[in-house]
């Protein structure tokens, strides 16, 4: 009887040995955004001095690298778009280049494209589709959604680092700011030099105008937190 | 019958205590003998011998012949003489061991040192000096070293160090200010021509970056040319022949030439215009800088902390003494002198009263409150009319020791007489009037070293220490420790 047993057990034991074809992650390229498709790119007309402004993309490619400049493709999801035709250049081809896991695609603004006065908020819905050298790689990241525009929002760049050297952001202090520096982007600029832009305008309304308000009718200079001299 | 058992038992206990003791208690005397050395750390720069010399007393002088040495470098037998003759041939620190044995029953006994293998340009623990000279209109920096040899330093001097793959240091040199923030050495050279103000590596005497790059996008003020610096812990500071301030705020301390001066000046006044005339730097653990504005005859206050660049406020609200010049306001008296005091955060100042003609001596306390960005200012009592001022001409050079205990100065028609002068007495004493020889410039000590010493510069270009021990002093001694000749010299100052 017990040698029975053994023999079923040994039975069942070749039950397991089943051959899966499980492909190798090796030939095929796949390119995604590195932001998520939720992380919306706001662009406001008023914060550049330029009628055509590239906005940069940044992708990165999931498999190996490319042995050589290889073409991507995107497209304006119509259906999602509102944006006037006349409001963006898409180039007909994109390109990733070689012997890089990440690159940038830039996508053209054209002030043009708004009508002056305008205050329409419109959207821009770009989306990495196939082609025969590159798949799009996770859903989620496979889109991007621009919100254009010619009216003034808060800039990006106006985060909780920045707010550490210039408070909350207004209108009316930035506007005031962009006056005293002629600078209007701070996008990318380390602690230091926003430090030391912040000063510059702090410096300037304490010697200058130092009963200037703010839109709360508080004395600006004294409500930005940069400190020194 | 079991009451017997017990009595015998218990008196076969006590059986125990009649033993005889066997031990040996004839102790042999053990040779004793204490080690000593003159310092607890040697130091000598590589490629260099030194020979460190033990003080052996022997309890018994005449068991010293019993006695054998060893030394050990690093844990590996290096000499087995009395005294250590070792050449420093790899930079670092060495902990040395050296034993006398008894050669009659090895007992060892052991004292340990430091041996500190530097740069020639970075001895540690050795009092130095930075030279700087204008040969022709070129930059040229020298050094004198020391070495401690036989319980005395020694000096030698090092000419032209500035060594980055032969190109010339500069020219037009102004002045030399030393810095050694978190223990990395440099010193800044602030010269008009050529490279301009460049920071130099002490250990390498190499080039580490320009003045000009330093500033935000690489871009100096238009006409930049510097004055003076301060170092600290979390902001530097430089003073600009323009009377402005340029700061910068040091995000990590300890990454040196990280972060950009801002190429904005620090505003300093909101309410009116200043020019700063002087920087008085404390050392770089303070955050304290005393500022000189000309254009108002005033000081004011420069507090760093680690939040930001640099905050320059005016001085505090306070009650002076009778007589005392307020620090906020001159008035009319001329600053004389101003220079850095002890203890920490104190400051010692000399001014003229043009209505009698007359100076005073004064001295404050200066303290910056990071927590809440203010400063507290104690004004001392002993504000005096100096004695001495019918010496001083207006060639007059001064050095004031720290504690505010002598001021020395030069005098005489021809500036070649040397001068002290005890404040806590009122006592002046010529100390000594030099012949065809006038003073240029009179440097203290590194401001992390003992007041022992004052450096003389002679117009002739004669670098001169003297020794100014409380002994000297006391004894009236005029004592050279060294002196060389560096040409049309601008500027010294104490490693």
């Amino acid at each position: 009887m017990k040698y029975f047993i053994y023999l079923v057990l040994i039975g069942f034991c070749f039950q397991s040995c089943e051959k899966q074809n499980i492909k190798p992650y090796g030939n095929d390229h796949y390119v995604q955004f590195t932001k998520l498709y939720t992380d919306t790119l706001n662009c406001s007309f008023f914060f550049y001095v330029d009628d055509q402004v590239d906005i940069p993309l940044e992708i990165k490619l999931i498999g190996d690298v490319f042995t050589e400049d290889t073409p991507l493709s995107l497209l304006v999801n119509e259906r999602e778009t509102t944006a006037p035709a006349a409001l963006f250049d898409l180039p007909e081809t994109f390109t990733f280049s070689k012997g890089q896991i990440k690159d940038t695609v830039y996508l053209r603004l054209n002030r043009a494209g708004i009508v002056e006065g305008d205050k329409t908020v419109y959207s821009l819905v770009v989306d990495i589709i196939n082609n025969d050298h590159i798949l799009v790689g996770e859903p989620n990241y496979s889109r991007r959604v621009l919100m254009v525009s010619n009216v003034v929002t808060k800039p990006d760049w106006w985060n909780a680092e920045t707010e550490k050297a210039l408070g909350k952001y207004t209108l009316k202090k930035f506007t005031k700011f962009k006056e005293v520096t002629q600078v209007g982007d701070l996008t990318g600029w380390t602690w230091n030099a926003k430090r030391i832009i912040a000063l510059e305008f702090k410096n300037y309304l304490r010697k200058y105008e130092p009963e200037y308000t703010d839109e709360d009718g508080s004395i600006m200079w004294k409500n930005l937190p940069v400190m020194g001299s | 019958m079991k009451l017997k058992i017990y009595i015998l038992f218990l008196c076969s206990l006590f059986l125990y205590s009649c033993y005889e003791d066997k031990g040996n208690y004839a102790y042999a005397s053990i040779d004793e003998v204490d080690i000593s050395f003159d310092l607890a750390s040697y130091s000598v720069p590589i490629g260099e011998d030194i020979e460190i010399k033990p003080t052996l007393m022997f309890k018994n002088p005449a068991d010293s012949v019993n006695f054998s040495y060893e030394w050990r470098i690093g844990g590996e037998p290096y000499s087995t003489e009395r005294n250590l003759k070792y050449t420093g041939e790899v930079l670092g620190t060495n902990f040395v061991m050296f034993s006398v044995i008894n050669n009659r029953t090895k007992v060892r006994t052991i004292q340990e040192i430091i041996v500190q293998v530097s740069s020639p340009y970075n001895i540690a623990f050795a009092p130095s000096w930075f030279v700087l000279s204008n040969d022709g209109g070129k930059s040229v920096l020298h050094m004198i070293t020391s070495k401690y040899v036989d319980g005395e330093y020694q000096y030698v001097d090092r000419r032209d160090i500035y060594n980055n793959h032969g190109e010339e240091l500069g020219s037009d040199p102004v002045k030399l200010v030393y810095h050694a923030p978190s223990g990395s050495y440099e010193l800044l050279v602030i010269q008009r021509g050529g490279q301009k103000s460049v920071e130099l590596d002490v250990n390498s005497m190499s080039r580490v970056i320009r003045n000009d790059e330093e500033f935000f996008n690489e871009q100096p003020p238009v006409g930049f040319v510097p004055k003076d610096a301060y170092y600290g812990m979390y902001a530097d500071v430089l003073l600009g022949e323009d009377g402005n301030l340029y700061s910068r705020a040091i995000a990590n301390y300890g990454q040196l030439h990280q972060d950009p001066f801002n190429n904005n000046p620090m505003l300093l006044d909101p309410t009116k215009d200043s020019w700063i005339g002087q920087i008085v730097s404390t050392p770089a653990f303070a955050n304290e800088v005393l500022l000189y504005d000309e254009l108002n005859n005033r000081l004011l206050c420069l507090g760093t902390d680690f939040r930001s660049g640099g905050d320059v406020q005016e001085m505090p609200t306070v009650s002076y003494p009778a007589a005392y010049t307020p620090l906020n306001d001159m008035g009319n008296k001329e600053l004389v002198h101003l220079s850095v005091g002890e203890p920490m955060m104190n400051f010692n100042m000399i001014v003229k009263n043009p209505d009698d003609g007359k100076y005073y001596f004064q001295r404050f306390m200066l303290m910056y409150m990071a927590y809440n960005n203010t400063f507290m200012l104690i004004v001392g009592q002993n504000h005096k009319e100096l004695k001495c001022s019918s010496y001083f001409t207006s060639q007059t050079q001064m050095a004031i020791f720290r504690t505010g205990k002598y001021i020395f100065f030069s005098g005489g028609a021809s500036n070649n007489q040397l001068y002290r002068y005890d404040t806590s007495t009122d006592i002046t004493v010529l100390v000594k009037e030099f012949e065809d020889q006038s003073i240029q410039l009179l440097r203290l000590p590194n401001v992390m070293q003992d007041e022992s010493t004052l450096g003389v510069v002679f117009t002739n270009g004669d670098v001169v220490s003297l020794n100014m021990s409380s002994a000297n002093i006391n004894a009236n001694i005029y004592e050279e420790l060294f002196r060389y000749n560096f040409g049309k010299v601008v500027d010294v100052v104490a490693k």
